[in-house]
Parts: structure tokens; sequence; C-alpha cells
């Protein structure tokens, strides 16, 4: 029966609905702002290169916000070395990942001689 | 849940092979920092196989003294547990990927960015090692994704080669798929019991009342955590990356997914399921013992059928592999309740164990083939031995193991699967199991065949200029002298892991 | 098990002398004087001498058992698999048969092939060292799958053996034929190997000390459901079959092991084929030796075999079939080696036959006498084939009495033994294993009349066969230039045949039956010793298992009395034989004796192309594909190897087509593809489970 109550009332929607088709519906939503081009657009891969690295960093933010929150309390309670350590750990990993797509080139910007105009930068 | 007294102290240090492989990898990454364009090959897969290597000793240190005994060092609030099996899969794992970083060195000559590869590995080996010690879905689901986002890498890491990058995408896409439907299921499961941890998930399940309530929703959960075990150990249907992915991915990478990765499916499939969803409990509801043994049959059966078909030595590989993983699925379907549930397991613990060798030394001999330019065909193998017989005698010797000959520890691990399966009142699986090892045999034998009895083609000039590539060609011999001495030397390592598979079983109801 | 260590201590070294000379001759042999055959005849003279000890030592004081190597084991695992050793009055027997003919075939081997100048001898010696070690080994196993295992490895020696001279084409086809048909026959084994750990959870041979052993455990089920009882816990049987039936499919499958080992019918095909290569492997393995693996193995597991009636109407039969069918072949032959293949055959026939029809000892009596007067016949065949720079047709033989004398005494005394005449060793053998089948078929079971009949009209045509052999070889006028100048051979190749002439002539005297039966004082040795076996691994034993279980029970021709029928049959079985020889004497007596196979007419065709066995073996293996019988009918023969692979590429070819339709290759298909497996996956379990609640219920 679960399943048989929303097929029919989607069927039956799609039965007796109007259907008034028009420009405005069958725009890109891009909340609120008004679209322009087509969606098909090749982005340059070294965005994906600055996105990436923004994600972890974004995530290590998300970690370290609650940690100083509770820094003090968890340092009379716990003492320094297991408050800070973990702490220092997880962005030592981080700095040295940092540090190698740094070294790699990863944060080098450079444009594409290829494929001029395609990218959305 | 806490073991009486601690057999190691503190208790994060039973997490010594993952902390190690860890430590390396970022070693490597720093070593690259240093100047990353020009990269010393031969003190990069040192480094990448002393860390795996010693990751090895320490695993197998624990192991024989003790570390894992009974219900293992529960680390982190029961997140982590370091028990027998933990260890031992952490020891089929880091020998593995010991082997292929000693391999690769002359395979990836001439590649930019070596130093990623060798990071890749090891943290992909660090993720396998968590998985071994995972005891709550959330960690399970992260050390997977540790595990997988390395391997997407590696399969694409020929980025010049149109099958590599292409193996590596779909691979990734199906991942995706997979890891969707896993995370799925794991919401449901939680939405069921409330928990993550896989105990509390059996203690929650113990009364009845949640199944009786809420048991659809569970089976559909526990259905969608196969589908994600599935895809791990590339079985039916979650096996299509598989061939293409060993195919176009650099042949020791292929190794390393076809022998660790697989086998890091497996151990997490075996603690979830027999910790979370003791099939006494669980029976009634979704009897996830009869989708494995859906599951065995299918997977082994299709898996041989096609290798059978193949005219490619590394694609024939890939789908025994796929077969192979039909084997050892007979690990969770045969425990029926009926008969020794730890020998079922722990005989596909001990596969695993022999498997990694015999599965990695024969994708190394691929590999060598490869570097040696003869082509991939059976029919480029023509001959082979008259050009590196000793090398061609190893292969023998896996082939062999393969297919269930007493040449290697394949014959008895095999042997284990079977028994146990007759034990556990299961005969017809043993029976479609023993019909495709025979059938397995046809294949694995072609391969011996053309490179002993068939004349060469004249394709095999590599091997006199490229000449012998020390580091693939001493993997290849360890991991065949390791083939033949599992045979006699398996009862060391059977007691282990029929120790290990009984402390799991015993945790569950 | 450690208070009488002493000697028996030594007993690994009896199988680990030979290997470590299998060592020596890979790793040096070539920088060694004789290419590693001395390394192997004192490895074989030193196995041969702790075999003798071991006798000894079962002989003053009793058997003995002991554990090597747990290789599986342990707490909570339902079964142990270990190696260890039993040395009971069987095993050390027949230890001392194979090391002293290992040790003169090594003598011999430096006349045929070191003075011959083969190459690749290095390799010779070491396959024959692991196969002495092989063969030792699995006569001292004390379980079946220890004995599995070297069952294998000496089926593995033979094939490289027969390959020997891989260069020509004859042997690498035969060495592979006769890989396949006797791995047919160990598929079976195997399965029997693990159902009898499945149903026993052992498979202990048994001896002292062993606390179970599954032919105990089977006798004690069988008596408990005769007596109405419960099964014992330790037995547990499949398929709902009763101990009985079960355990009679058990001993099929192990008999199937057997049969090809031991070259039984139908699986006798690769044998003959096998004499591709060098003499002195032919008479170690293909005669005294390997094929006796098979029946050693059913003589070991006698206790299990004497519980199922059918199973011993089987092996009886399969048996004296066997004896007659390859007698008939044997005489059409023209070269020296197929006629002592198919007479092989024939004589494992009546080993089978005798361990069929009760006659426990007879069938180890032929099993021994057997064992040396073949090889002494392939060894003699050997110096002819010396002689002849290995021509081996014997139409272009003869004469060759004069020439060398040595060789001519020694191979007689070999044919009269394999012929049957009193009073050399075979008479004895041969006529106790057709009393033993006469009586137990008189007293009770007269289906194995039927048996013996089959092996009395063997004798005749092994009279015959085995005369004709003689006179076309040695007597007669020379029929070509080689014979009229046959090469000498050196005291390596004397010697030997010297050695076992005398055996092949006195051996039948440790156990004299008939003479036993007139004069007590003649002791007979085997007997005594056989039934002085350890607890339920002895004659006596056997011989209440098959009267309790199989209702064997010695009979008597009606009016003859029980000493009347012993010299009757052993009386028929002496006049058959001296009447196939006479034939044979009458054919091809004189100097030049004509081709008399001729008058068989189309006979002659038949029994010149083996019954079509190969031809039938290749149609089953080739034509019949169609039926479901096709997998396992096809690997009877050469073509196999390559049938086999196409039969399964076209079952899997469909299914190839199918699955490489469905590995598209692209990613998208593949994704639906899962989606779809796990929904069907999930609605089938969702319907088994009652998820779905009311809507399907």
């Amino acid at each position: 029966m679960g399943v048989a109550i929303p097929l029919t009332m989607i069927a039956a929607s799609a039965l007796i609905r109007p259907s008034v088709p028009e420009q405005g519906k069958r725009a890109v939503y891009e909340s609120g702002e008004v679209p322009t081009g087509n969606t098909r657009i090749r982005f340059n891969i070294q965005y994906y290169m600055v996105a990436l690295l923004f994600v972890v960093f974004d995530i290590e933010t998300v970690l370290i916000f609650p940690w100083t929150v509770i820094y003090r309390d968890a340092v009379t309670q716990f003492g320094l070395a297991r408050a800070l350590l973990p702490m220092l750990g997880f962005i030592g990993v981080l700095v040295v990942g940092l540090a190698w797509a740094w070294r790699n080139g990863a944060v080098r910007w450079v444009r594409s001689e290829h494929v001029p105009g395609q990218t959305a930068d | 849940m806490m073991p009486l007294q601690a057999p190691i102290s503190p208790d994060w240090l039973a997490l010594t092979p993952a902390i190690v492989l860890g430590v390396f990898a970022m070693v490597l990454f720093l070593l690259d920092s240093i100047d990353p364009d020009e990269s010393n090959d031969g003190l990069l897969a040192g480094v990448a196989t002393v860390g795996t290597a010693s990751a090895m000793v320490v695993a197998g240190v624990f192991l024989l003294s003790g570390v894992g005994a009974g219900e293992g060092v529960s680390v982190f609030n029961g997140q982590l547990v370091v028990d027998g099996m933990a260890l031992f899969f952490t020891f089929i794992f880091t020998s593995v990927a010991a082997l292929i970083c000693l391999a690769s060195i002359e395979y990836l000559a001439g590649t930019d960015d070596i130093a990623g590869y060798y990071s890749l590995v090891v943290l992909a080996t660090t993720g396998m090692t968590v998985m071994a010690a995972a005891n709550s879905l959330a960690t399970v689901f992260v050390s997977l994704e540790l595990l997988s986002l390395p391997s997407y890498g590696l399969v694409a890491y020929l980025k010049n080669d149109r099958g590599s990058v292409e193996a590596g995408m779909k691979y990734f896409l199906i991942g995706a798929l997979s890891s969707a439907v896993f995370a799925y299921g794991i919401s449901l499961v939680y939405g069921v019991t409330g928990s993550l941890l896989l105990p509390d998930i059996a203690s929650a399940l113990a009364g009845g009342e949640t199944l009786a309530n809420l048991g659809g929703l569970l089976g559909v959960g526990v259905l969608m955590l196969v589908g994600g075990f599935a895809f791990k150990t590339a079985s039916v249907p979650f096996h299509f990356w598989a061939p293409e992915a060993y195919e176009g991915a650099p042949a020791p990478v292929s190794a390393f997914l076809s022998s660790a990765s697989k086998a890091a499916g497996f151990v997490i499939a075996f603690r979830v399921f027999t910790v979370a969803f003791p099939i006494e409990t669980v029976a009634g509801t979704i009897d996830w013992v009869l989708a494995f043994q859906i599951l065995a049959v299918v997977t082994m059966t299709l898996g041989n059928f096609a290798a059978a078909t193949q005219e490619n030595v590394k694609r024939m590989l890939a789908y025994s592999s796929v077969g192979h993983a039909g084997y050892v699925l007979i690990g969770l379907a045969a425990l029926t309740g009926q008969g020794s549930g730890e020998i079922v397991l722990g005989a596909g613990m001990i596969h695993l164990l022999v498997y990694g060798f015999m599965n990695t030394g024969a994708f190394l001999f691929v590999a060598m083939a490869e570097y040696w330019e003869v082509g991939r065909t059976f029919e480029d193998y023509n001959g082979l031995a008259t050009k590196a017989p000793v090398a061609c005698v190893a292969m023998t010797v896996f082939m062999f193991s393969l297919a269930g000959l007493p040449i290697g520890g394949g014959f008895l691990s095999k042997y284990y699967l079977f028994a146990g399966a007759v034990g556990a009142g299961v005969w017809w699986l043993a029976g479609v199991a023993a019909i495709n090892s025979a059938l397995s045999l046809f294949y694995y034998s072609r391969v011996v065949k053309a490179m002993w009895l068939e004349e060469p083609n004249g394709n095999l000039g590599g091997i006199d200029t490229r000449g012998y590539p020390t580091g693939l060609y001493s993997a290849v011999m360890i991991a065949a002298v390791a083939t033949v001495l599992l045979l006699p030397a398996l009862g060391v390592f059977s007691d282990v892991a029929f120790e290990a598979a009984n402390a799991v079983l015993r945790l569950g109801p | 098990m450690a208070a009488e260590g002493g000697i028996f201590t030594f007993a690994p070294a009896i199988a680990v002398l030979p290997f470590v000379s299998f060592l020596i001759a890979l790793s040096a042999g070539r920088y060694m004087p004789k290419k590693g055959a001395f390394a192997g005849i004192a490895a074989t003279g030193g196995s041969l001498l702790l075999s003798l000890l071991m006798v000894a030592q079962v002989a003053s004081g009793h058997a003995h058992h002991m554990e090597l190597y747990t290789w599986v084991g342990g707490e909570g695992v339902p079964f142990e698999l270990t190696f260890g050793i039993l040395l009971d009055q069987l095993s050390t027997l027949m230890l001392v048969i194979v090391s002293t003919i290992a040790f003169l075939v090594h003598v011999f081997s430096l006349g045929y092939m070191n003075d011959e100048g083969e190459p690749g001898l290095p390799r010779y010696y070491a396959e024959l060292g692991l196969f002495t070690a092989s063969m030792l080994a699995f006569v001292f196993s004390d379980n079946i799958l220890m004995a599995f295992m070297f069952f294998e490895l000496v089926g593995l020696c033979s094939y490289l053996l027969i390959g020997f001279w891989f260069r020509r084409s004859g042997p690498p086809s035969a060495a592979k034929k006769a890989f396949l048909v006797t791995r047919f026959g160990d598929y079976f084994f195997l399965i029997g190997v693990v159902g009898i750990f499945a149903t026993f959870g052992t498979g202990m041979f048994g001896g002292p000390g062993v606390e179970e052993s599954f032919p105990v455990l089977a006798e004690e089920a069988m008596s408990a459901m005769a007596a109405g009882e419960a099964m014992p816990e330790a037995v547990t049987t499949f398929f709902g079959l009763s101990p009985g039936a079960w355990f009679g499919v058990l001993g099929l499958l192990v008999l199937g092991g057997v049969m090809g080992k031991s070259a039984q019918f139908p699986f006798h095909t690769w044998l003959p084929d096998a004499m591709e290569g060098p003499t002195p492997v032919s008479a170690l393995i293909h005669a005294a030796t390997m094929v006796a693996a098979g029946v050693y193995l059913v003589a070991r597991m006698y206790g299990f075999y004497a519980l199922l009636p059918t199973l011993l109407a089987i092996i009886a039969f399969v048996g004296g079939f066997t004896a007659l069918f390859a007698a008939t072949m044997g005489v059409v032959k023209d070269e020296i080696k197929q006629v002592l293949a198919y007479s092989t055959i024939s004589q494992y026939g009546y080993i089978m036959l005798g361990l069929g029809g009760g006659g426990y000892v007879a069938g180890v009596f032929h099993l021994t006498t057997h064992a040396f007067f073949k090889a002494l016949l392939f060894l003699g065949a050997g110096s002819v084939i010396i002689a002849m720079h290995h021509n081996e047709d014997m139409w272009e033989m003869g004469g060759l009495k004069d020439r060398m004398p040595v060789t001519y005494y020694a191979f007689l005394s070999g044919s009269l033994a394999l012929a049957g005449i009193v009073p050399f060793s075979g008479f004895w053998s041969k006529d106790e294993v057709l009393y033993e089948t006469l009586v137990h078929g008189l007293g009770g079971s007269p289906i194995l009349l039927g048996a013996y009949l089959m092996g009395i009209v063997a004798v005749f045509f092994t009279g015959f066969y085995t005369f004709r052999m003689v006179l076309l070889t040695f007597h007669g006028d020379p029929r070509s230039d080689l014979a009229e100048d046959p090469e000498p051979v050196r005291w390596n190749v004397k010697i030997p045949l010297a050695i076992l002439g005398t055996l092949a002539a006195v051996v039948g005297v440790i156990n004299l039956v008939p003479v036993h039966a007139v004069v007590g004082a003649v002791p007979e040795f085997l007997h005594d010793w056989l039934f002085h076996g350890p607890e339920t691994l002895n004659g006596a034993h056997y011989e209440e298992l098959t009267e309790q279980f199989a209702g064997y029970s010695a009979g008597a021709i009606p009016g003859l009395g029980g000493l009347g029928t012993l010299f009757a049959s052993a009386g028929v079985s002496l006049a058959v034989a001296l009447a196939g020889s006479a034939l044979a004497l009458g054919l091809y007596r004189g100097p030049d004796p004509a081709e008399h196979t001729e008058k068989l007419g189309a006979l002659k065709t038949v029994l010149y192309n083996n019954y079509y066995q190969d031809e039938y073996q290749v149609w089953l293996a080739q034509d019949l594909t169609e039926g479901t019988v096709a997998g396992t009918a096809k690997r009877f023969d050469d073509g196999v190897v390559d049938g086999l692979v196409n039969r399964v590429s076209d079952v899997s070819l469909v299914s190839g087509y199918f699955l490489r339709r469905v590995q598209t290759g692209i990613v998208s298909n593949y994704a639906a593809l899962i989606t779809l497996g796990l929904v069907v996956l999930l609605v089938a379990f969702g319907i088994m489970g009652g998820w779905f609640g009311g809507v399907f219920a």
C-alpha cells in the first residue's frame, strides 16, 4: 500500500493537471540570478585543484572550530599534551600535503594555450 | 568490551602498523617536496618498501605475540578494534604492498610523479589497515574511502595511456555509485538500530523487537551494505569495474587491487556481518547467508567462465580474480550455523593470504612481460620459458596454485574452504566451487602451455635488450617462494586464522 | 611411541635419502663422474639397508607408528592433517621391494643410460631419485591424505620420466596421456579423500597408538547398523545414505585412483604407451612400483574394503576381466616391451582379483613376486634392447640365447615365473590368488566364480604370450644383422639381472601354501608375517571382516575336501599354464618361426588394435560430447587437452558472448546493471523476508 498511494497520486496529478509550456519554466534556476550562456562550459582543470585544496581547508576549519571552543576546558581536564598534540598532528598532516601540492605546482596558475575563451575563471 | 588486561599499553600503540604506514606516507611527501622535479626513484621505492615491510613486521610480531588475542584491543571507545583478524589482514595487506613497492621501480621508470605513486600505495595500505580494525560503520566508511580514493588515482596513474585513464574513470564512477549505496545502507541501519558501533548494533537487534518493527528497513540497509562490499571485493553484480580497471591499470596496481584491496573488502564484510548481524538473530528478516550463497555461486561461475574465453592474459587474471572472490565468499556463505563457523571463516582468511601472494605474483609476472614488451595475449607468451625459465617456473607455480593443485598454498586453502562448506552442510556450494576449480585449471594451464610448450613467435627480443628488472624479478621470486612455502607452513597461519575467526564469531551473539 | 624409538627414528631417512640424491643430481649432477648415478645408488642402497633393518625390527618387536609433522590442526579444527610414518608388516615388506628394485634399477641405468651416452643424465637421475623418494614415502604414509599427495608425486615423476626423451615425437604424447588418464582417476580419489575426512574426521589407516582410524570407525558404524544401534558419533554420512551405501561410494571414489594408477580396465590404455620411456624406468615405475601403488592402497585400507561385499566383487571382477583382457592383447604384440606392458596390466589384474576375492595375503604375495619377476623381465628386455641398438621388434631378433647367456637365463627365469610354471615364484602366488578366489566363490559367494573363470582362462594366454616372447627373442636363427652381432652388455647390466633372476626363481619360498598343507613343517612365512600385523591391520582381522560383512567363507569342490581343492586348483592352473606354453612352443619353435597371428584373421586386427580401446576412448572423448558426460568422458586421450578446452569454451563461448555483451565498456550501462542487480536482490529478499507487509503477502 505504501508504494501504491504515491504512485496513484502522481498518476492522477499527471492526468488532470493543465499543461502550459512557457519560456520561464524551462530556464535554468540559478538562485535568482539571470542565467547567461549555456550549462556546457568546460572549466579549467586548475579550478578543481584550487577547489580541492579549498575543500580540505574548509573541513579543517570545521574541525578546528569546535576544538577551539573546548580547548581551555580540555587543557585543564586532560593537560596540554592530550588537548593540543592531536590537533597539531592533524594540521601537520595537512601542512605536509599542502607543501607537497605547492611544490608540485598545484597552485601555480598557468593559462592554457589550447582552449582560449573556454576558461571560467 | 574492554579486555581484562590490555596486552599492550597504551592502547593506541596497537595501531602501530597503521601509524607506521601513515608516517611513511608523510615522509614520501616530504621527500618529494624537497625537489619535485628530480625525484630519486630508488630512494622513493626504498622508503615505500621499507615502510610497508616494517608495518608488516610489526603486524607479524603483534600477531605472534598475542597482542590481538581474544577480543583484541579496543581503541577510541570501540571505534577501532585490533584483534587477531585485524592483524592477520594487516599482514596480508602490508606484505602485498611491500611486494608492489619493490616491483614498481622498473615498471615506473620514465613516468612522472613517482612519489605520488608510492605515497598513494602507502596511503591506500593505511586505509586497508584501518579497515581491518574498523569496528563501527563510521570508521568502516571513512577507511573504505581512504582506500578507494588513492586506488582511483593509482588506476589512472599512467596519464598518457588511454586505457589507464579510462579505467580509472570507470572505476571512480562505479566506486562513487557503490559508495553512495553503501552510505545509504549505513544510514538505514543506523536509523533502525540507533548505533554505528557494530557490537551495539548487534545488541540493539538482539531483543527481536526492533526486527519485528523495522525489519524491512534493516533488510534494505543490510543488502545495501552487501552491495558496498561486493564492489570492493569485485563480486557480481558489482564486478563490472574489475576487468577493465585491472586491465587498464599498471600491472603492479592491478596486483595491488586484486589482492590487497579485495582482501580489505572481505575483512570488513567478515567483521560487519558476523559481529553486527549475527545470522541467528536476523535470519528471519534478512538471510544474508543466502544472499552470499547466491553471490558466491554467481560470482565464481561468471568469473571462471568469462576467464576461460579471454585471449588477453591480464584480462584472464582479472576475471579469475572475480572467480576467486566467489570462492572466498564461501567464507560468509557457509556460516549456516551448522558445522564449524570458524573453519569456514578462517578458511576464507587463509585463502586471501595465499591468494595475496600467488595472485600478486601472477600480475607482477604480467608486469614483467609488459616490461619486456612481449605483448598481452596468450600467443605472445609462447616460448617465454626459453628465454626466462626461472620466471616461468614462478609463473607456473602461481598458475597451478591458483588452480588449486598441490604445488602451492592455494591447494590447502581451497581445501579448507571446500571442507568448511561441506561441514556446514552446503555441499552443493563446494560442488560448484570444485567444478569451477576444474574449469579454471584449463585456462591457467593455457598460460603454462604457452610458456613451456609452444615455439616462440619472435617477440621476445625485449628480454635481451632490456634485461632483467631487478626489483620486479625479485618480487616475483619472493611471491613464488612464499606461495610454495605456504603449502607446508600454512599450519602456522591457519592456527592464527582459525583462532582469529573464532574470536570474531564469539563476539557476535 | 617415543619409548621404543630406537632404530625407528631413522625411518624417515628411507625416503629422505633418495630425496637428497634428487637434490644432488639436480644441482651438482653434471659435475659428478657418473652424472649423479652414484648418489642415487648410494641413496637407494641406504634405503634398502634401512628398510631391511625396519623389517627386522618389525619382526622382532612390533609395528611402529610415529607422527612427524602436523601441518594443519589445533584446537577448534575438527580434523588434523599430519605427516606420519606407519611401519607395519605390509609397509615394511613393500619398502624392501621398492628399495631393492630402485637400487638395482639405478645400477642397471649405468649400463642402459650412461654407457649409451644419453644426454640429460643429471635430469634422469634426479627424477629417478625423486620418484624413489615419493614412492617410499607413499608406502609408509600413515594417512590417506599423505598417501594421496605422494601418489600424485609419483604420477608426476612418471610423467617426467616417460617424457624423458622429450625431443622425439612419441614420448611427450605418451607422457601426457599417462598423466591425464591417471589424473582422471585421481580426481575421484581426491573427492574420495575429502569424503573420507568429511565422513570420519580422520584419514588415518590405523596402527599402534592411533586412536581413530577410518577403517575401524567404518567397521564400528557397520556393526552398529547391523545390530540396529545408532551410528557412532564420529561418523557422518551424506545424502541420507546408509553407512553401507555411503562407504561404498567412498570406496568406489578411491578405487578410481587405484584403477588409474594400476592400469586397470578401462584406465589401462596409458600403460602400453608409457613404454616410450627409458626401459629402466619402465622396469621401476611401470612394472614394479608405481603401478603397484594402486593395489598397495587397496591392501593398505583393506580393512575398509573388507566391509563392503559389493566393492570386493567389483574389485575382483575388474581384476579378473583386466587379467584376461590384457593377456589376449599381449598375444599379438610384436615389440618386446609391448608384450611386457600388457602382461603387467594383466598381472595387476590378478592382484586385484586376489584382493577382491578375499585373498589379502594372496594379493600381497603376488604383488611381491610380480614386482621381482616383472622388474627382471623389463631389465632383461632392456639388456636385449641395448644389444639390439634400440630395436624392439621381436621379429628382428632371434637366436640371442647363445650370444647373451646371462640375459637369457635370467629372462627365462622371469618368464617361467610369469607363466606360472612350478616351482618358480609366479606359480605359487598366482595359484594362491586363484585358489583364494575359488574357495570363496565356492563358499557362498558364487559371483566370484565368474571372476575366477576369467582368471584361469587368462593363465592360458599368459603362458602363450610369455613363451612366444621368449622363443621369438632368444631362440631360432637370428633374423636380422643386428641380432647376428649384438652389442655386448657390461657387468652393470648383468649383475642386476642375475640378482633378480635368482629372486624371481626362489622368492615364492616365502609362501608355499600347497607344500605347507602337506608338510606342516614348511612354514608360510608371508602368511604368518601378515597375520601378525598390528591390531586391525593384520590378515587375521581382515579374514574376520570379510567373513562377517562380506559373507566370505572357504568352500571346497564337492567331494574333494579342503586339501583336495587346494591341489585341484594348483593342478588346474599349472595345467592351463603348461598348455598355453606348449602351444607357443609348438607354434614358434624352430629356426624360423612363422607369423601365426595371421591365422586369427579378423580377430588379429581386433587384438592388434587393443579391442579398439584407444579408438573408443577417443570416440568417447571427441564424438560423444553432446551428452552431459562430455566433460568427464573426454579426458581419456591425447586429444583431451585441446578437445576439452574446446568443448568447455563452446559452452563458455555462449556464456562468454553473453558476458561480453554485458561488459560493454560503457560505464553508464554498468551503473544501470548494478542498480538493477541490487534492486532484484532487494525485491527477492524483501518478498522472502516479508518486508513489504501486506502488498505481496
